[in-house]
């Protein structure tokens, strides 16, 4: 069976049509129960280079524009189209979910900028409770460890004035300052001025952020092919 | 020739650009789950550094199947 490189999960058809691919090749929809993937055929993964990269990003953005629910799929995945099939089947309940989630959306990326020494928010010590168990203690410090890689503390500040804006929210924590978190919002299509805006008239002594897009929703696709 | 993997080096020459699009390209479409192998020598002229923008792409190198690092592990 021919391999195909996948770009993207849709809800629907694109309109007016899926059009080519990053080396001109025609897409076509594979369709599996309730979720279309745009492909192209392609025996092997395109070498990683800026041209390259930027040509998948202008498929998907193209795909994007032509659909209200799109699940963008990341660099590289070459597979049959039989294990396209069996991978979509088996986790059809969670695309499906993250498609109804990302329908009408876009995304937002927030660089989050400053001081590492400063940004380590003090974490409730549930594990040096002497009370607790060894496997209690350890519990909670995975639960704190978990709830810290995905907390910015730094951000409270702004939250005012997202709240109206954000749908849903997904977090990285970064280990390499001055970069501290990345923070991946997604907003209503159309409301990145007002996003914009929001982001601008934050003034902290604390932290900088930076926001680019919008994107496809890249970071609230989950790793279906990976 | 050998296919090599994203160095610091390369995240260095990707940090001089002036286009900061590119990180976030990077940021998007390469990810852990996904293998990458082959070249990441994005041609870009060494000019000057931002640190950020660096400390960024370091953390999206972190993520590159990474054989050859040559400070490596």
């Amino acid at each position: 069976m021919s391999e195909v490189y996948v770009y993207a999960l849709l809800g629907d058809a694109p309109a007016p049509d899926a059009g080519a691919g990053l080396r001109e090749e025609p897409l076509r929809l594979v369709r599996v129960g309730d979720l279309l993937a745009a492909v192209g055929e392609m025996s092997e993964p395109p070498a990683v280079s800026e041209a390259t990269l930027r040509a998948h990003d202008a498929v998907v953005r193209r795909l994007a524009d032509g659909v209200d629910a799109i699940l963008p799929v990341r660099f590289g995945a070459v597979l049959s189209e039989s294990s396209l099939a069996d991978v979509l089947h088996a986790r059809a309940r969670e695309l499906s979910e993250a498609l109804a989630l990302v329908a009408g959306r876009q995304q937002m990326t927030l660089r989050v900028l400053g001081d590492a020494a400063a940004s380590v928010a003090p974490v409730a010590d549930a594990a040096s409770d002497a009370d607790a168990g060894p496997g209690a203690r350890y519990l909670a410090t995975r639960r704190a460890a978990w709830r810290r890689a995905r907390e910015v503390p730094e951000l409270a500040p702004l939250r005012p004035a997202l709240e109206g804006l954000t749908r849903a929210e997904r977090v990285t924590r970064h280990d390499t300052a001055p970069l501290l978190a990345s923070v991946y919002h997604l907003i209503d299509r159309g409301a990145a001025p007002a996003y914009r805006t929001a982001i601008e008239r934050f003034v902290s002594t604390d932290v900088r952020v930076v926001a680019t897009g919008p994107w496809p929703p890249y970071a609230f696709a989950p790793e279906a092919l990976g | 020739m050998r296919p090599r993997s994203l160095t610091r080096n390369d995240a260095r020459a990707i940090f001089a650009t002036g286009d900061s699009s590119l990180l976030d390209v990077i940021d998007n479409l390469l990810t852990k789950g996904v293998v990458v192998s082959g070249d990441v020598v994005l041609g870009l002229a060494g000019v000057d550094l931002v640190y950020a923008r660096l400390s960024l792409l370091l953390c999206a190198a972190d993520r590159l199947d990474n054989p050859d690092e040559p400070d490596g592990k």
